[in-house]
């Protein structure tokens, strides 16, 4: 300590605070808060990058165990049900003859395709979807019934 | 060892975080401009660390807080708002990094004021004659040293060492009054020599 002022009793606290030496740090700590700040950078890269990889397995995980929405898993099975009973119908009837003759039914069968189009066209529910694709069965049923054909389908 | 520095006596006085920064070097460095993270070092490394001898007594221990300090800072720099002067920000960083160091050393455990003054008073002596400042500063506890340097050369006012240390102001003025005492120094002479608030 190269401090050669001495201290006396009952000074100001200026004259005691300015015999307070002042020291430097070691030259070489500014390299070392550089090489430190650098490594926590990387480091910090290294762990952004770890974490949005796993958020994404996490994703891809999720997307496969639970593909879809949880208001679709409800809906979206009925939907495609009614889709694929309806896809049935319509192959049988085409089979069948006369199915084709009875006008007043499929009239009926328009009315409901132009109201599924329009439902698609403004992205309805698949609630809603799944009770039009009902009612087309429905009318196709009906069909199959005036012409004597059997309609049964095969539900998977 | 520590080189002391060869200053004139107001550089001395003055903590060092009182000094401006050029807008423009505080501008590149946030930008992550090296050259001028050096300069903002070079401008305030010293106020920081003497800061943090003063306190913990211990240069390693000062250069760890300086380090932290630094590396935090360049680090919140992009994010420095500038609603405060940069000096008075860094000053802010420094104190919470050394308290935090003495607290975590369990030097500044907060017993009472009235508990810490009667152990005070049994177990040191008052000033000697014939000691120069800094052991005289040394002598004390790292608690007294925080809040007579914080205090009487750093411009904290008594409301805010009392929130820094969870701790009522009374006791900030207590613990203040005790160690000037034994520093042998008249309380009262902090705001009239001291070269920045």
């Amino acid at each position: 300590m190269s401090i050669s002022t001495r201290q006396s009793a009952a000074t100001s606290a200026g004259v005691f605070f300015r015999q307070l030496p002042e020291f430097d740090p070691d030259p070489a700590l500014w390299g070392r808060i550089q090489t430190r700040g650098r490594r926590q950078r990387r480091w910090r890269r290294i762990r952004f990058g770890a974490s949005a990889g796993a958020l994404a397995s996490l994703v891809l995980a999720l997307a496969l165990v639970y593909p879809l929405a949880p208001w679709q898993r409800t809906a979206a099975p009925e939907l495609a049900v009614r889709q694929a009973t309806s896809q049935q119908l319509q192959e049988k009837l085409a089979a069948v003859s006369g199915a084709q003759d009875d006008f007043r039914a499929l009239s009926e069968l328009r009315l409901i395709d132009a109201r599924l189009q329009a439902a698609y066209d403004r992205n309805a529910t698949d609630d809603e979807l799944a009770a039009l694709w009902s009612l087309r069965n429905g009318a196709l049923r009906a069909l199959g019934a005036d012409t004597g054909a059997n309609l049964s389908v095969t539900r998977i | 060892m520590l080189g002391m520095a060869a200053d004139g006596l107001a550089q001395r006085v003055s903590s060092g975080f009182g000094q401006a920064l050029d807008p423009l070097v505080l501008q590149r460095a946030r930008r992550r401009d090296a050259a001028a993270q050096e300069a903002i070092y070079r401008l305030y490394s010293r106020a920081c660390y003497n800061l943090a001898l003063r306190i913990l007594g211990n240069p390693a221990a000062a250069e760890d807080i300086v380090q932290d300090v630094f590396v935090r800072m360049l680090d919140a720099l992009p994010g420095f708002r500038g609603d405060a002067p940069f000096g008075a920000w860094l000053k802010r960083m420094t104190t919470n990094a050394t308290i935090d160091v003495a607290r975590r050393n369990r030097r500044l455990d907060m017993e009472s004021a009235e508990v810490h003054l009667e152990r005070a008073a049994v177990e040191q002596p008052g000033p000697d004659v014939g000691v120069d400042a800094w052991s005289l500063l040394m002598r004390l506890s790292v608690r007294e040293r925080a809040v007579v340097v914080l205090h009487e050369l750093e411009g904290y006012t008594h409301k805010e060492l009392a929130s820094l240390f969870g701790q009522s102001e009374s006791y900030s003025k207590s613990v203040l009054a005790r160690a000037l005492k034994r520093l042998g120094v008249q309380d009262g002479g902090a705001n009239e020599w001291r070269g920045d608030a």
